[in-house]
Formats: C-alpha cells, structure tokens, sequence
C-alpha cells in the first residue's frame, strides 16, 4: 500500500462522519427549507431577492460583515504589538503574562459574556459600567478582541519567536532603523502567519454567538442569529434560515480555504529557535501590557468575585444554591447540568481524537490539495445553529435512525465542531516526523499500521493531550448547537447558564454567575494543563 | 549467484526520467559503492531498490526473488538514511531493537550489535544525548539487526566532520564485514568510494557509466565519460600517429598502447605528468598552480587546451613557459562513439 492509499483508507471514516453528520444535516436544512415553503429553486431564489431587497435583513447581513471586520482589525491591533512585545522584549512575569493573555481562548462565550458583565456590566462588582455607554454593538467588539487577541498572541507570537534575529540584525547593520527593519524585513516574512490569524480570527467573529446573543441586545443581531430567530420564531421561515446559512457557509468556506493556502506558506523555513537576547522593557510596551492586562485577565478574575455577591454581600450562598438539589433554574438542577456537561465532553474527547488523528493521518499522507483541507475546516465556521438544526431535521427516523430522545446527538454535533480544529492542532505535529523515520521503519520491517502505531502516535503524544483537551474544552463550552438540540433531560452547564441569565427568578442569575465561575475555573484547569503539554508540541495553536 | 541484481530499472519523478535502465549485480558479501555526482539518481536507485519507490518499470531481484512489487517491510533491505533517523522517542537499545520484535533473542543481539559498533555502555542512553557518529554507529547497529539480505546506505557520514567522517569511514568497513553484511554504498565522494569498496559502480544521469573492481575503475576506467566522472582531466580526441599522437593540443609524444584504437578519446593521468622548465615536450604557459598540500597541480596551456600535471615539488609559476614532460605517461584510450 503507497501513501496515497494509505491516506484514502485513513481519511474513509472523517469523511464518513463528515458526510452523515454535516453534509446530511445541511443539505435536510436545504430540503427543508424547499419543502416548507412548498416552493422549488426559484421560489429559494425570490426569496434571495426579496431578503437583498429588506433592509432589516440587509442591515444585519451588513452588520455582520462589519462587525466582524472591526472585531479583527481591533483584535490585530491589540494582538501584533502584544506579540511583538512578547518575542521582543524580556521581563519578569513574562511567561505568566503570555499564558494569562492567551487563556481567554479556552473560554465558553457564554463564560466570556458573563465575565464582561461581571467586570464592566451596569451591576459590576466596582459600579463601573463601560457597556452601556458602549452600546451593543462596542460590547460585542470588546468581548471579540477579549477573546480572540489571544490567537494572533499565539499564531503571529509563535513564528515571530522563531523568527532568527539575523534578518533583523541583517537590516539594521545594512542601515534600517528599527522601525524600517521592523516594517521591511520582519513583518513582511511574517505575513503570511499574520494574515492567516486574521483571517481564523474573523471566521470565528462572523459565526460568533453566545456573544451577540448575551452583549447584543434584542436589537443587534447578525446573520448568525437571524438563522436562530428565524428558526425558533412562532412560524419558523426555514426558507430564510437555509439562504442566510448557505451565504455564510459560501464566505466561509472561503475565508477557511485562504487560510490554509496562506498557513503553507507561513511554514517556517528558517531552523525554528528562540531569540537569544531579548531587550528590557520599555515604557510604552509597559503601558501596552497594563492596558493588556486589565483587558485580558480582568473579566475573570471579575466573574469569580461577582460570583461570590449575594444580595449585595460577600457570600458563598450562590454556590450552595447551586449544590443544593432544588431545581431553582429551572426543570433540571445545576448538578444535572454539570454532570451532562462532562459527560457529553468525556464522550466527545474520545470520539474527536480518534477522527481527529485519522484525519491528521490522512492529511500527512496524501497531497494536500488546499481545497480540501477548507472542507475538512468548514464545520469550524459554519454556524452551530444550522448544526444543530440539521441534526434535528435528518436524523428523525424517516430515512436515518431516530436520534431525536437521544444525548448521543449533542456529542455528534459536539464532535463535528471539535475534531476538524483537532486535527489541525495534530497534523503540524505529524508533518514534522521527518519522512526518512517512517522509511527507515518501513526498511526495518514495520508494516504501514505499525509504523502509525510505533512511529507517529508515540512522537504525536504531547500534541494529542493538546488536541485532547481542545476537544474537552470545545464541548464544555459549545452553545449555539446544544441550544438548538435542547432538551429538558440534555441541559448542559452553557444552556444552564444562559437560561439562567436571562430569567427573572431572583436567585437564577445568582446561580448562573457561580456556574459560570464554575465552567471558568474548569476551562482555565485544562488551559493549565494544555501549557503544560504545548511546551513539548509543535502544532499552529499550540 | 548475486544477492542483489537490478535489471532495466527505470525511474521518474513528475514524469522526469531519474533512471534511465539500470543494471547492476552485486555478489553476497561484498560491499559496493555507488558513486556519482549529486543528482545522478543514487539515492532514487536505493529507494527503488528498497521499495521506497515504484520503478516505472525494470526488475529488482533479491536473491533471484523478483521483490519488484514486495512492500518495503518485507523485503529484508534495510536502508540507512543521509540524515538522522534514530527514532526520538525510543532510546538506543529500543532503537536498535526496532525490527526484532519477536526475536528471542533480541537482547543478547542488541548487546552484540552495540558491542560491533563500539558502544557496548550507551544501551540506555536517550538518542537525543549521542553525538553526530555516535548516531550513525547507532543507526548502523539498527540497520544491521535484522540480518538484511542487502544493507543500503545512503551517504550515511555526509553530514559529519571531515576527520570523524575518515575514521568512521574505516570502522563502517570493519563491522560490516564482520557482520558479513551485503551492502550497496552511495557516496559522491571519491576517496571515501575507493576506501570502502570491494567494486564501484560509477552513475550518472541515471545510467551506469562503470562497474568493477576499485583498481580497475582507478586504472582503466571503461570509457571517457567513466575517466571524466573520477576527475580525470586531460581527456582528448586524439589521432595515432607514427611518433605518437595528434591532438587538439597539437602533437603529443606519448606512446599508446598497441590495442588502442587509431583515433578515439583518450586521458592523460595528472600524475604521470610533469610541468618543468626546459627539457623535452610540448611547451606553453603555466595558467594554474594549486597546492594541494604535499603536491602541486599544475595547469599548462599547450595550443588551446589546458593540460593538467600533479607533482611533487611545484617548479614552475603562474605566467612561465613551461614544458609538459609526457615521457611517463601511459595514455588510456578508447573509441570514439
């Protein structure tokens, strides 16, 4: 068996899974959204027209697009100097700076929203409210760069410190200044690496929810969750819901595949080490890292005090609320709630790994055709909602078996959002076993299997605890398809959370805060354990 | 019978042809060296031999066994890398005992292998601690552990010093030839073929220009092209005439011998010229002296060719008249074709 088998037996089961739980459930989005409408293409099609034609929809589509353009432009803005700060300069502290900076990125938007309230919210903990004189639209900004900062520090940061200070010193002794060294040589080497944060940052900004659903209010909404209140109005418009999907999965789509042909070409050259020397501080870096530091580490550290207030007093009664067995949430208890939470994660680690390390597998081996690899990323960016929905609509029982009563869906919509991102954090890590190991083992007898088994598995193991606990994570956290997938019985720590926020029983969002803290502190363990595992791994994340 | 022969092999990369026919028979025991400059198809020749890769079409052999189209693992030909292949995660013992699985006695011939290697005490080292040779030696020792039909190895001290490089040289010959191992050697550097081998096979742009004994291949290469790729320089179309012979570079004194065909292509060996002053020979300017450290090279241009002498004692300088003095010389030749 050559490579290319190889990769096609590898790649059968991700492209199994691909087919029957994202293909299946949008193209029952589709079909759905034609029956319901009894109508056929050219009733889909005046119905493009009509929405081009609305100006409610055509401001939210637009909103969309914009805010999603600001949030990466400010996150940027943050992120490249951060960077630069961080590869650049020495200090003390600057290793827990870099992890507490880069911790946001494990966190449930949900828990994100919550924090932001907690800290700078018209009920903060100082009485200090930035978020009504911000608006909707400047909160939904902020919490964007609070969450995504943390990726271009981590992608751009990454190359930047294996960039050799050579081409640097090269400039400088060829006469640039600092500036022109810095705008001439090294951020046009790292540009590919900059545009491809860019680029993962705005997918995540355009398909973001928990967000816009929390900090947006009842009058900002974009098309993300146009699609949920389409769906989940008294008369769902399914049509509706389909074309603004599939124009999102269109710009997607897009977006994920330049990202891929720009990553390849952001694959460093140059023998990767750290900077040697790194320079003191100066002073408005310092101010850069206090700004950073009130921005990025603030808002949990608030959501765990407000998490501690209980009618206006310092107390643990919220968290014994939440351990007492009253269902005050609602139909089910926070216990409930958490232990659905961990299971549906446990279950959804095991199964992401095992397609994510298939699919890193089947990448490795073949010739990748950028294509391809943006498909492999789409469940990344397409919206969770038509996820979730599609799961809804196609495993029903009329041609596919009758998931509807079962938990065993929200792990397989857990697992589609989980392991492509997975399999991203795996393959770098596969890609850089040189190919002469796996010949050499090849030559000393191991057939293909074993050479996976005994060659690429054991040299992959710190990038699969990353990948492992990414995918724990992504389960813990995920919102917008549980939400649509909800049952009574199926009420995860994020639902609970979110219900409890938005209801008005005196102790609910009390409750939801202490959860919240809950999910906060459990994120922020396996963010610990992730650094812990990433020193030794090599992926684009990592 | 041979242990290894290759028949016809043709190979290509993207549609580029990188062998163009090769046939080649090594005998069991013997050590050969594939020697030819970069880019000639050495390494694609292991790999195809290895079953790395699928020749487009041509036969590989393995003790009259057609493994053509056997995968690489069952094949019983270990390939030893240009770079660094000891696996990482294992230490030096699991390394070499990579291909003994189910051996029984794999520990007893992990420790002897280590011990032919010279590194009986780094059993338990992490490969990560060892330095350059001490991984090759290392990455000998897995090579060798599964008893390969044909050991391959692939420019295995290339990256390494100089000086390690001329003593590993040595101690790469002596354990396989304790370990009676049949090995293909590929190298692009001379002195390192002829010090090694038992028989050269001279390649280039994926044929084989040569192969024999490492005296004969020195002393009679087959023809000018094989002449041309061991370094020599002074290669001429040449004439008989009745008092020697007619070149480009004018008349030549030198006797040739009595089987040589009347015109064809012949090689003047450096060093059984001599560029003095005064004396018998063909004269002309002196354009090139080299130390070579011991020895001179010397280039004479006579008419319009450059001829090359290598002597002990330089004599002569750059812009001086010089005489080239032919009286030792046995010129090699060979027909035109």
């Amino acid at each position: 068996m050559d490579e290319r088998g190889e990769s096609r037996l590898y790649a059968a089961l991700p492209t199994l899974y691909l087919l029957l739980f994202f293909a299946v459930p949008v193209l029952a989005v589709i079909a759905g959204a034609l029956a319901a409408g009894g109508n056929d293409a050219a009733g889909l099609a005046r119905e493009a027209a009509r929405l081009a034609s609305t100006d409610y929809y055509r401001n939210r589509i637009r909103f969309t697009l914009l805010q999603a353009t600001a949030s990466t432009g400010l996150t940027l803005l943050l992120g490249l100097p951060l960077a630069y700060v961080f590869s650049h300069y020495d200090f003390p502290g600057r290793r827990f700076l870099r992890a507490a900076y880069t911790a946001p990125f494990v966190l449930p938007a949900i828990v994100v929203a919550l924090a932001l309230h907690a800290y700078i919210g018209p009920r903060s903990l100082t009485g200090l409210d930035l978020l009504t004189p911000l608006g909707p639209t400047g909160a939904i900004l902020l919490a964007h760069v609070f969450y995504n900062t943390s990726l271009v520090l981590r992608v751009v940061g990454n190359h930047w410190e294996r960039l050799p200070p050579g081409f640097g010193e090269a400039a400088r002794t060829l006469g640039a200044s600092r500036w022109r060294a810095l705008a001439r040589v090294e951020l046009p080497i790292l540009r590919p690496a900059i545009a491809s944060a860019a680029l993962l940052v705005f997918v995540f900004d355009l398909s973001s929810f928990g967000i816009i659903v929390l900090l947006g209010g009842p009058r900002t909404g974009t098309i993300e969750t146009l699609i949920y209140q389409e769906l989940r109005s008294f008369s769902p418009h399914y049509g509706t819901a389909a074309l603004l999907a599939m124009f999102q999965l269109l710009v997607t789509y897009l977006a994920l595949t330049l990202f891929v042909v720009l990553q390849r070409r952001s694959r460093t050259h140059w023998t990767p080490r750290s900077r040697t020397e790194r320079r003191p501080l100066p002073r408005p870096a310092l101010a850069l890292l206090v700004v950073a530091t009130l921005l990025l580490t603030g808002p949990p550290i608030a959501l765990v005090a407000a998490a501690f207030r209980y009618q206006g007093e310092w107390s643990a009664r919220p968290f014994q609320l939440l351990a007492s067995s009253e269902a005050t949430l609602g139909s089910y208890t926070a216990a409930d709630a958490v232990a659905n939470s961990l299971r549906y994660a446990v279950a959804t680690l095991v199964l992401a790994l095992a397609l994510a390390s298939l699919a890193a597998l089947a990448l490795n081996r073949a010739r990748r055709a950028a294509w391809a690899e943006g498909l492999l990323l789409l469940p990344l960016g397409v919206s969770s909602i038509v996820v979730g929905l599609g799961l809804l609509l196609s495993w029903d029982g009329r041609f596919l078996p009758d998931l509807r009563t079962s938990g065993a869906r929200i792990v397989l919509a857990h697992t589609l959002i989980a392991f492509p991102f997975a399999s991203r954090i795996l393959a770098p890590t596969l890609d850089a076993v040189p190919p002469a190991l796996r010949e050499a083992a090849r030559t000393l007898g191991a057939r293909p299997f074993e050479v996976v088994r005994r060659i690429d598995l054991p040299l992959a193991y710190p990038a699969l605890g990353v990948a492992a606990v990414y995918a724990f994570g992504a389960s813990l956290g995920e919102f917008g398809a549980t939400l649509m997938l909800r049952r009574p019985e199926t009420v995860t720590m994020p639902l609970a959370i979110f219900e409890g926020f938005t209801r008005l029983a005196p102790d609910a969002r009390v409750q939801a805060n202490a959860l919240a803290a809950v999910l906060l502190v459990v994120a922020l363990a396996s963010f610990l354990l992730l650094e812990r595992l990433r020193i030794r791994a090599w992926g684009e994340f990592a | 019978m041979s242990r290894l022969r290759v028949e016809g092999l043709h190979a290509a990369y993207d549609g580029r042809e990188i062998l163009g026919g090769i046939d080649l028979d090594l005998p069991a025991g013997e050590l050969h060296a594939v020697l030819g400059p970069s880019g000639c198809g050495k390494s694609t020749l292991l790999r195809c031999i290895a079953g790395l890769k699928s020749p487009t079409s041509g036969r590989v052999l393995l003790e009259d066994e057609d493994v053509t189209r056997t995968s690489p693992e069952r094949r019983g030909v270990a390939l030893l890398h240009q770079e660094d292949t000891l696996f990482p995660h294992l230490d030096v013992r699991q390394n070499v005992a990579f291909g003994l699985r189910r051996a029984s006695d794999a520990d007893e011939r992990v420790r002897h292998l280590l011990e032919l290697v010279g590194l009986p005490s780094l059993a338990h080292r992490r490969v990560h601690e060892l330095s350059g040779g001490e991984r090759q030696r290392v990455a000998l020792a897995r090579a060798l552990a599964i008893r390969p039909r044909v050991l391959l190895l692939d420019e295995p001290l290339s990256h390494l010093d100089q000086p390690l490089r001329v003593l590993l040289r040595a101690d790469v010959r002596r354990i396989l030839r304790e370990a009676g191992a049949t090995a293909l050697y590929v190298t692009h550097d001379r002195e390192e073929a002829f010090a090694l081998a038992d028989g050269i096979v001279l390649l280039d742009a994926g044929r084989v220009v040569d192969h024999g004994g490492p005296a004969r291949i020195h002393e009679q290469p087959g023809s000018a092209h094989a002449a041309r790729l061991l370094g020599r320089r002074n290669i001429l179309e040449y004439r008989r005439q009745p008092h020697g012979v007619e070149t480009p570079a004018g008349p030549l004194p030198v006797a040739l011998p009595p089987t040589a065909p009347a015109q064809g292509t012949m090689a003047l060996f450096e060093e059984e010229l001599t560029a003095q002053r005064g004396g018998e020979g063909p004269k002309g300017r002196v354009e090139a002296v080299e130390y070579l450290g011991g020895r001179y090279r010397v280039g004479v241009r006579i008419g319009t060719t450059l001829l090359w002498a290598e002597q002990a004692r330089a004599d002569v300088s750059i812009g001086d008249e010089a005489t080239l003095d032919l009286r030792d010389a046995i010129p090699r030749a060979w027909p035109s074709r």
